[in-house]
């Protein structure tokens, strides 16, 4: 189908387009305890095509562009007047003319990863057998999972020259734990990896019925006023997402970031640790068809790279780089133990937020540990809300690491003095 | 006007009957859902103009779901032809024996085959102004329009994005007895003016949706100074001092505690697996008696309404409280099944590639008697809260964790101008409806956005109901 599409592009004198062909297919599993609930298949195949029509209006240049999806069993009539209706559309979308990544072609990248070497399903199977493998104990388990395991093969051919592809298998999903003693409760849990991570995905487990036993435990909401807070594992990556989206080209383009290379992004660091973040790619090319690589984002505190999509990088006149959704943190000074004396320690929320725009962060605490001077305290209920303009000069983060599909860095981050609401 | 129905599925109806007789001779259960839609989205912003169709919610293709001794399989693809049906029934049949090896310890969950009582129509929403009608050019230029006068209001906004998108859904439902097809069109506006003051950007957002079509863009235009002007008024903002307040909640704070607060803990997919406390509340006070609650793609012309669900169960109108006392949650047929209720039309995918649960569809609360002003008055110290952002759902507790953008304060009765921001909303869902004190008459729901079932599987919905006024714990 895609010679098809590029036959009749050429027929259109459409010269510039971009197509990207996605091979989609899954095996999922649906458990309500421990019974199989559903079984589900996947092979899907869509074609995205972004094509561009150039043009000028009282001395300027113009490119605008159109994505229009495509789907197997198309006839040639069909994908003529989509692509088009796509063109035409794309001679109203008046932005300023920038240059079309240039690539080259390259051999498929089967990212390596242990579950290429099973069928989906059995990979399926053995990803729920190291799920429920936690699940032992008889004051808190599992109370429903869902789990997929996906094969995608993506092929990006553009009208100027890039022709690759890349082969990625992955394994996410989600469950939920549940505690009935002496408080019926539950948590929500997401999963991600790469690879046939067996041992991680048991190990959330466990600690995924750790947490829910404790909760099943907290009774008493915190008292409203200021507290030293850690947060953990995801809630860290989260709050990190500041940082990526304030670095991304298409936030300086409109002006919604004012950084630069060299900005100090955490403004005054006083007590705190400078940042040292580096971008990771996801899939070794971007939607433009970039190849991608490590690159360090910040360092010392300092900025040291401006990454995004084609348009917007070339709008600001630096290298093309793609979009980065990972990052590694190389900080870390205090152990964690260390760390959380005297502080309130959320665990859970029931959705913990960083909006990047405003920087503010919070999230209702499900969980939260309290360590006083008097011993550690179960709290719940109750939300954070605070400002990492106001404490991103005083963030300090713990020796010990953490790793999932989006982020890797220390394990937990101490901030000081967050507005907590409470009783 | 009708909205036209599909040539893809009109033309393939025949051979996906063929391929349903072949199925039902290997299993007792079978049915094919066949989805074709088309989503555009439209905006213009500081980041440029965008035309293009929607790459999650543009989808063609079908799924298969069967029961075998096993329980019940799933098969998702979009190629078929007759020359392929031999081997989507092989992948059927075989795809679904090597997901049948189970974990130690585990079981399947074996449950009756689904009522198929008789039942074929092919329905069609109206509209009035189709987008193709109304063309790429017009659209984009009255979005331009409508961004060129939000940046003239004030200096200070740094970007004023008007964005508006369609989607047209073409379904298809095949059982032993059942053969239905729907066209539906939902549109939806939103305006965003963002506005700046040192490194903190405040944005303010208003939203506006219908079943229908472009005929939305007319109704844009008298919020665009409004969306403006809420954008500067944040930037003197003030944190919240946290506490419990008597607030009056507009009509979207109002759906979005109508949704995230309650309507997710009646999805009785919940039920069946002890994951919501309403379970137990049936026939019990949940809140105060000037509370109705409805659900129902056949009730309000939104971004909820459809005439069957994925699961070709017909459209209901479900009273979920009635003058504050809980009657019945909402259900997909699988979980009416294993709950011995019958399903109320609520059983959606996010697409034809994902799974079917129970979900909402326009969800809201009655109006009541009350006008704003007399709500508005009878507080000494509180708030109105404007533009809810976030929400999420805690059905197993009755947690409430809502995001709200604006606190405007009022003291002895009175709006004082002063405004707080961000807002978390948190407490104990009944104790928030059973505060409920005053409603106003007027009821208006939105279907901007889109619901997750946690974190993913996303389906438009809307909600609303009218101004309400209760005690809420803000932080």
């Amino acid at each position: 189908m895609k010679q098809m599409i590029l036959d009749i592009l050429k027929a259109l004198s459409i010269d510039n387009y971009i197509i990207t062909e996605a091979r989609r297919s899954s095996a999922e599993l649906f458990f309500i305890r421990k019974k199989l609930d559903m079984r589900r298949m996947k092979d899907v195949t869509e074609y995205e095509v972004l094509v561009f029509n150039d043009f000028e209006q009282d001395g300027s240049k113009f490119r605008g562009a159109s994505r229009v999806i495509l789907f197997p069993g198309m006839d040639k009539a069909n994908i003529e007047k989509a692509l088009q209706e796509a063109y035409n559309a794309a001679a109203y979308v008046k932005n300023p003319y920038y240059e079309l990544y240039r690539g080259e072609k390259e051999a498929v990248k089967e990212i390596p990863s242990k579950l290429a070497e099973h069928t989906l399903a059995q990979s399926a199977e053995i990803m729920a057998s190291a799920l429920f493998a936690a699940d032992t104990r008889l004051d808190a388990w599992l109370n429903s999972a869902e789990i997929f395991v996906e094969k995608k093969h993506i092929a990006i051919t553009s009208s100027t020259g890039t022709d690759v592809s890349y082969i990625k298998y992955g394994c996410n999903g989600e469950f939920v734990a549940q505690s009935k003693e002496p408080q019926d409760v539950e948590q929500y849990f997401a999963f991600s990896y790469d690879n046939l991570d067996t041992e991680a995905l048991t190990e959330k487990a466990v600690k995924a019925l750790n947490t829910v036993r404790d909760r099943s435990h907290a009774k008493d909401c915190p008292k409203a006023g200021e507290y030293d807070v850690v947060l953990s594992g995801e809630h860290v990556a989260t709050l990190l997402q500041l940082y990526a989206a304030r670095a991304n080209a298409s936030m300086i383009y409109p002006h919604y970031s004012d950084w630069s290379i060299g900005t100090k992004t955490q403004g005054d660091i006083t007590t705190g640790e400078a940042l040292n973040l580096t971008l990771m790619p996801s899939a070794p090319y971007s939607e433009d068809g970039i190849p991608m690589t490590d690159r360090l984002l910040i360092e010392k505190g300092e900025l040291k790279c401006i990454y995004g999509s084609n348009r917007y990088c070339r709008y600001l006149g630096i290298e093309p780089t793609g979009d980065y959704r990972r990052g590694r943190l190389d900080n870390g000074t205090v152990k964690f133990e260390d760390m959380k004396k005297g502080c309130l320690y959320p665990v859970s929320f029931s959705d913990f937020q960083m909006d990047p725009m405003s920087g503010h962060f919070g999230g209702e605490i499900r969980l939260a540990y309290l360590y006083a001077d008097d011993g550690v305290k179960l709290l719940t209920g109750g939300s954070i809300n605070g400002s990492m303009f106001e404490k991103q000069g005083q963030l300090v983060f713990s020796l010990e690491k953490y790793k999932d599909a989006s982020y890797e860095g220390p394990f937990a981050v101490r901030i000081p003095g967050v507005n907590v609401s409470g009783k | 006007m009708k909205v036209a129905s599909s040539p893809f599925l009109q033309e393939k109806k025949g051979l996906l009957k063929d391929l349903l007789s072949s199925i039902l001779e290997e299993y007792e259960y079978a049915s094919i859902l066949g989805q074709d839609s088309v989503s555009k989205n439209y905006n213009v912003s500081g980041r440029g103009v965008n035309a293009s169709q929607d790459s999650v919610l543009t989808r063609r293709g079908f799924v298969i779901r069967v029961m075998d001794d096993n329980g019940y399989g799933e098969y998702s693809f979009n190629d078929v032809s007759r020359e392929q049906l031999p081997a989507i029934l092989k992948s059927i049949r075989e795809g679904l024996k090597d997901l049948s090896s189970l974990p130690e310890g585990a079981s399947f969950m074996h449950k009756g085959v689904p009522a198929d009582e008789p039942e074929s129509f092919e329905r069609a929403s109206e509209y009035k102004l189709h987008p193709s009608e109304l063309g790429d050019k017009a659209i984009i230029g009255k979005l331009t329009e409508l961004r060129k006068k939000g940046m003239a209001f004030d200096e200070r906004i740094i970007d004023y994005i008007a964005a508006c998108s369609y989607q047209e859904i073409h379904k298809l439902f095949l059982s032993k007895n059942r053969d239905l097809m729907q066209d539906v069109m939902w549109t939806s506006g939103a305006l965003v003016a963002i506005a700046r003051k040192g490194q903190e950007i405040k944005q303010s957002y208003r939203g506006i949706s219908s079943a229908g079509g472009m005929e939305l863009l007319d109704g844009m235009e008298q919020l665009v100074e409004r969306v403006a002007n809420t954008a500067i008024e944040l930037l003197d903002s003030e944190p919240m001092i946290p506490g419990e307040y008597e607030c009056v909640c507009d009509p979207d704070v109002t759906g979005m505690i109508v949704h995230e607060a309650f309507g997710h803990g009646v999805e009785m997919d919940m039920f069946v697996k002890d994951r919501a406390l309403a379970k137990s509340y049936i026939g019990k006070q949940v809140a105060s008696e000037l509370v109705t609650m409805h659900d129902g793609a056949c009730v309000g012309e939104q971004t909820g309404s459809y005439f069957f669900d994925d699961e070709g169960t017909i459209a209901h109108n479900t009273v979920i409280i009635d003058k504050g006392i809980l009657k019945t949650g909402i259900s997909d047929i699988r979980s009416a099944e294993a709950l011995s209720t019958p399903p109320t039309g609520n059983g959606r995918r996010e697409s034809f590639e994902r799974k079917a649960y129970t979900r909402m569809t326009n969800t809201f609360f009655e109006g009541g008697k009350d006008s704003v002003e007399d709500m508005i008055a009878s507080i000494k110290y509180g708030f109105l809260l404007e533009e809810p952002s976030s929400g999420m759902e805690d059905p197993k507790n009755w947690g409430i964790q809502c995001m709200v953008s604006i606190a405007r304060e009022i003291k002895d009765g009175k709006l004082t101008g002063k405004i707080f921001s961000p807002i978390v909303l948190t407490g104990y869902v009944p104790d928030l409806l059973k505060s409920i004190s005053m409603m106003s008459e007027n009821v208006q729901l939105a279907g901007g956005g889109f619901c997750g079932k946690g974190y993913k599987e996303w389906v438009k919905v809307s909600n609303g109901g009218p101004y309400i006024k209760a005690k809420i714990r803000l932080g």
